[in-house]
């Protein structure tokens, strides 16, 4: 898949690269994923957060295609991906182990991964070569997978989810075991590549997140209990001279506010969804003297959302 | 794509110490078996030529080497084959393949040409073994390729009956384990008492092959059991990625 699909027109609507309405994945009568809802556009670099256990392994290998689910569907660019093996083409995966054959080459393994997504002949090597040239394996392609460093290997394992130019890509705890070095590296290459394609990645490494998202869904027991823009704004630091009575809920009734943290000496950090200049009038009554808008912590989003 | 991957199926196999060995050892074992059956051959060749017996060459030491082979086969496929999936499970590459557009069947149709490529260098040495002691006897062509096609036939039913097992174990040692158990049961259904169930027995089935005789009841046997572990192995895997 060499080309880019701009994105398929539903009754003169773009569809949104993935979709995933409802899912839910049921094993042995209890439900490790449940009520599901996704979307995801070109451009975006979107995080699944959660503890050990809490599902996100189960919806990254429903949204990958590798599992199907008890309910719901997945759509990509409009198509139901379990009902089309063919709409596969548009997805990339690492899994969380690098998934390498030790016993070939860099090389090699970019070939065979190339076939299984259907690319041959020249549009193979060009892919490979193209590869190679992005993510920096000159060196190492002629190098058996057994020998690479950790932080080598996971590159080419990146390499092989990107081969076929996929419109998404979905990474499952890209960063786990790398040195610090090696996990700034694999941030910047996700970085470069993330503008062209959506990109899904699982951790639970808060710094991957903050690095790499622009929105992030937390998932706990199996379930979506937040979802959060990580975008410059989307949270504001306010201080106000005559604070409303602690608890009253106030703060959280202004439009557009769905969270209020008491922060000390007349400070609050409130999670927003409307622009800050909009919230402005509606804090005159309580004195206020500062407004700042900052990026939202994941440690505070992380705290309400499994309180 | 199936060419795809029984290549690298092969090439895994090669690729470590353990295929190398045991392909060796194999190969040592059947040549010495050979020359023992020779050795025997020489010395009661005189009382067969007086007593004008119709035993031959081929009766003699091609058969019961090619008997030995098919034992080591049992031994030999479950320890190649037993990670060609139960390894993609545990390495987590299997996702890869049920995330792709790839249709199961043809990634279990590559696994399994992949084995029984992987066992051909054997089945090539034993023919080139029966092919240079014709050069100096006479030996019967039509029950020497019975017997291959047999030996063929049962490779092809032990590898599918190994994927079928790798593909229900993680642990590759666990799922030879379970091959080999399988294998001798079949192999030993022949026993005493065992009548009702010979119906199955896999050395009834082969026997025939390896004096030469190609019945379709036999045919039906391997082909059945290859096809059956083969369409098993294909539901399984479609299991793993969610099927209901």
């Amino acid at each position: 898949m060499q080309h880019r699909a701009a994105g398929s027109i539903i009754h003169g609507m773009t569809a949104p690269l993935l979709q995933a309405t409802g899912l839910e994945r049921t094993d042995q009568g209890s439900a490790r994923l449940a009520d599901f809802d996704l979307r995801l556009e070109r451009g975006e670099v979107v995080g699944l957060l959660g503890v050990n256990g809490a599902g996100k392994s189960t919806a990254l290998a429903l949204l990958s295609g590798a599992l199907a689910p008890s309910r719901g569907r997945v759509e990509v660019l409009g198509r139901n991906l379990h009902a089309s093996p063919s709409v596969r083409h548009h997805i990339g995966l690492l899994p969380e182990r690098a998934p390498l054959y030790p016993q070939l080459t860099v090389e090699e393994n970019l070939d065979f991964a190339g076939r299984l997504r259907g690319l041959r002949g020249k549009a193979l090597s060009q892919a490979r070569n193209k590869m190679v040239e992005q993510l920096d394996l000159g060196g190492f392609q002629r190098r058996l997978c057994s020998r690479l460093s950790r932080g080598m290997a996971q590159r080419a394992a990146i390499a092989q989810a990107l081969i076929h130019s996929p419109d998404i890509l979905i990474l499952d705890e890209p960063t786990a075991g790398l040195d610090p070095a090696q996990a700034q590296e694999l941030r910047n290459l996700i970085r470069r590549v993330s503008p062209d394609c959506a990109v899904l990645l699982a951790s639970h490494i808060l710094e991957d997140m903050e690095q790499l998202c622009s929105r992030v869904v937390v998932l706990s027991r199996g379930r979506k209990v937040a979802e959060q823009s990580l975008k410059d704004g989307s949270s504001l630091r306010v201080r106000l001279g005559r604070p409303p009575e602690p608890g009253s809920g106030f703060l959280t009734a202004l439009p557009g506010v769905t969270a209020a943290t008491e922060q000390g000496d007349g400070w609050y950090l409130l999670r927003v969804q409307t622009p800050p200049e909009s919230l402005a009038p509606h804090m005159a009554a309580w004195e206020l003297q500062a407004l700042l808008p900052t990026r939202y912590s994941l440690q505070s989003l992380l705290a309400e959302a499994l309180e | 794509m199936i060419r795809t991957i029984a290549t690298r199926e092969v090439r895994g196999i090669y690729a470590t110490l353990t295929g190398w060995i045991s392909l060796a050892a194999a190969q040592l074992l059947l040549a010495w078996l050979l020359f023992s059956q020779l050795e025997v051959y020489q010395k009661i060749l005189p009382d067969l030529v007086r007593t004008n017996s119709p035993l031959g060459l081929t009766d003699l030491v091609v058969s019961p080497t090619l008997s030995s082979a098919s034992l080591l086969l049992v031994v030999l496929i479950p320890l190649l084959g037993m990670g060609s999936l139960a390894e993609e499970r545990r390495s987590g590459r299997l996702q890869l393949f049920l995330s792709s557009p790839l249709p199961t069947h043809q990634l279990v149709l590559g696994k399994w040409l992949g084995l029984m490529l992987a066992m051909l260098p054997l089945l090539f040495m034993l023919l080139a073994m029966a092919v240079i002691l014709g050069l100096g006897s006479a030996l019967d062509a039509g029950r020497l390729a019975a017997a291959f096609l047999g030996l063929f036939l049962f490779t092809a039913m032990a590898a599918a009956i190994t994927l079928l097992l790798s593909s229900l174990n993680e642990q590759p040692l666990a799922a030879a384990a379970m091959a080999w158990g399988l294998l001798f049961l079949l192999w030993l259904l022949d026993a005493p008492g065992a009548s009702s169930l010979s119906l199955l027995s896999l050395k009834d089935h082969l026997a025939p092959f390896l004096q030469g005789l190609v019945r379709t009841t036999d045919l039906v046997y391997f082909i059945t059991i290859t096809a059956a572990a083969l369409g098993l192995t294909t539901h399984r895997l479609w299991r793993l990625g969610g099927g209901e």
